[in-house]
């Protein structure tokens, strides 16, 4: 067994149970997409673009009440150590599943009847936490592309290593750890859009790292606002 | 209520529906009034609005008096379907219904017997929507709309202007359209 909390809690990386990686948000970064985003959070570079409402093709998969939310979650095939055969696999149609229907909660898809949103998520470099970091960009290139939502949503995991529950797992404790809870919200109601658990925890533990990461999230959501509120600042009357 | 000309984003609290009543850029749940884009706070205060001007780019959603580039897909007896290509001034990609229907009666200000006459399969032509609901609805009227690129019904090679003509180059057929005044310039950003 890896040993994976240093003395007095402290974490392998020198950080404390809740305390978050380094997180860094530039909204607006691609000029022919819609809305984009890039986002590095520790180890993890994210960028995330946005194209549409457009119309849906082919057209049978066009609904005439509401837009269709299409997320593309994609890692770069040199994103991880071990050179990762390009394309979509298991992992990642499952991960642009959960993270469509997870954008679909916050946005006002009835406004554009018979259209796609299309929301590309790609992971240049991966170090655990990808498909959170991927919500957050989208989240951030969404609100870039001008689309109507009810809230930014904003995600973020915890987990638990070595019996203590912790926040923001790298990839070390999420490989030796013992539990990881990815979660999305939306943060002014503390909606939940995403949860996933993989792992084993209590009830209690659960419970207290639900609580860790939904603090969590509500720091990342500060960084997001402040990536936005840095690109429109000019605007300020 | 917030001070009118803030920043706000998605889900920040604007005002409550005592003060003001929800207009674009919010949405209301329970009695409050949120953001739903990034932009300025405004208050239309003739209405007591609460408005959220964007400072993002927006969904291009067709409207009303819109100059439109399409590209005419069929023609009927009384009106011809187009494909909208383009919105004069516009970068986005159209959110929603792309084909437009022009009647005969919007054609040409003169008398149409026949749509063929004016314009055939294949032309892209400028023209100005005139109805957004319940379908699309355009107008070809007046010299700036009409024809701005047409190919020739033989050999579809692009047709050259020849006064109030377009003469094919190559096999040297000369056919009639409702022109554009700008034809073959393809300036796809003219306004009105």
């Amino acid at each position: 067994m890896v040993k994976l909390l240093i003395k007095d809690g402290i974490r392998l990386d020198g950080r404390k149970p809740d305390e978050l990686r380094k997180i860094k948000i530039e909204a607006g970064v691609l000029h022919r997409a819609d809305g984009s985003c890039y986002l590095e959070w520790g180890e993890n570079k994210i960028l995330a673009a946005v194209y549409g409402p457009r119309e849906a093709l082919p057209r049978h998969i066009q609904d005439s009440t509401k837009a269709i939310v299409n997320a593309r979650y994609n890692m770069a095939s040199f994103s991880v150590e071990e050179r990762k055969r390009p394309g979509p696999d298991r992992r990642s149609i499952e991960i642009s599943k959960v993270t469509s229907e997870a954008l679909e909660g916050v946005i006002f898809t009835e406004l554009f009847p018979r259209t796609m949103i299309d929301v590309c998520i790609e992971v240049l470099n991966a170090e655990a936490g990808t498909r959170c970091a991927g919500i957050t960009a989208a989240a951030v290139a969404l609100a870039d592309a001008g689309i109507p939502m009810k809230d930014l949503p904003v995600a973020c995991a915890a987990g638990k290593v070595d019996g203590t529950v912790v926040l923001d797992l790298t990839s070390g404790e999420d490989k030796e750890g013992e539990a990881d809870l990815p979660v999305a919200i939306a943060p002014r109601t503390e909606e939940i859009l995403l949860m996933q658990m993989d792992g084993h925890m209590t009830y209690k533990e659960f419970e207290e790292a639900l609580e860790l990461a939904l603090k969590g999230c509500k720091k990342v959501h500060e960084l997001q606002r402040e990536a936005l509120l840095n690109k429109y600042k000019d605007f300020e009357v | 209520m917030i001070d009118e000309g803030r920043v706000v984003l998605p889900g920040d609290k604007v005002a409550v529906t005592e003060e003001l009543k929800a207009g674009d850029g919010t949405y209301e749940i329970n009695g409050e009034i949120f953001s739903s884009i990034v932009g300025i706070f405004r208050i239309d205060r003739k209405k007591m609005i609460a408005l959220v001007e964007p400072i993002t780019s927006v969904p291009l959603v067709i409207k009303e008096g819109d100059i439109v580039i399409c590209e005419v897909k069929q023609i009927g007896d009384a009106m011809m379907i187009c494909r909208i290509l383009h919105i004069a001034n516009k970068k986005r990609q159209i959110a929603g219904e792309k084909d437009v229907a022009i009647h005969i009666s919007n054609i040409s200000e003169e008398y149409v017997e026949n749509i063929g006459e004016k314009f055939r399969i294949g032309d892209i032509i400028r023209a100005k929507i005139i109805k957004a609901e319940p379908v699309l609805q355009a107008t070809a009227k007046e010299k700036e709309f009409g024809v701005i690129k047409a190919y020739c019904t033989n050999c579809r090679n692009p047709l050259i202007r020849k006064n109030n003509l377009l003469e094919c180059r190559v096999c040297g057929s000369v056919e009639k359209r409702k022109i554009a005044d700008d034809y073959g310039e393809g300036d796809i950003d003219r306004g009105d």
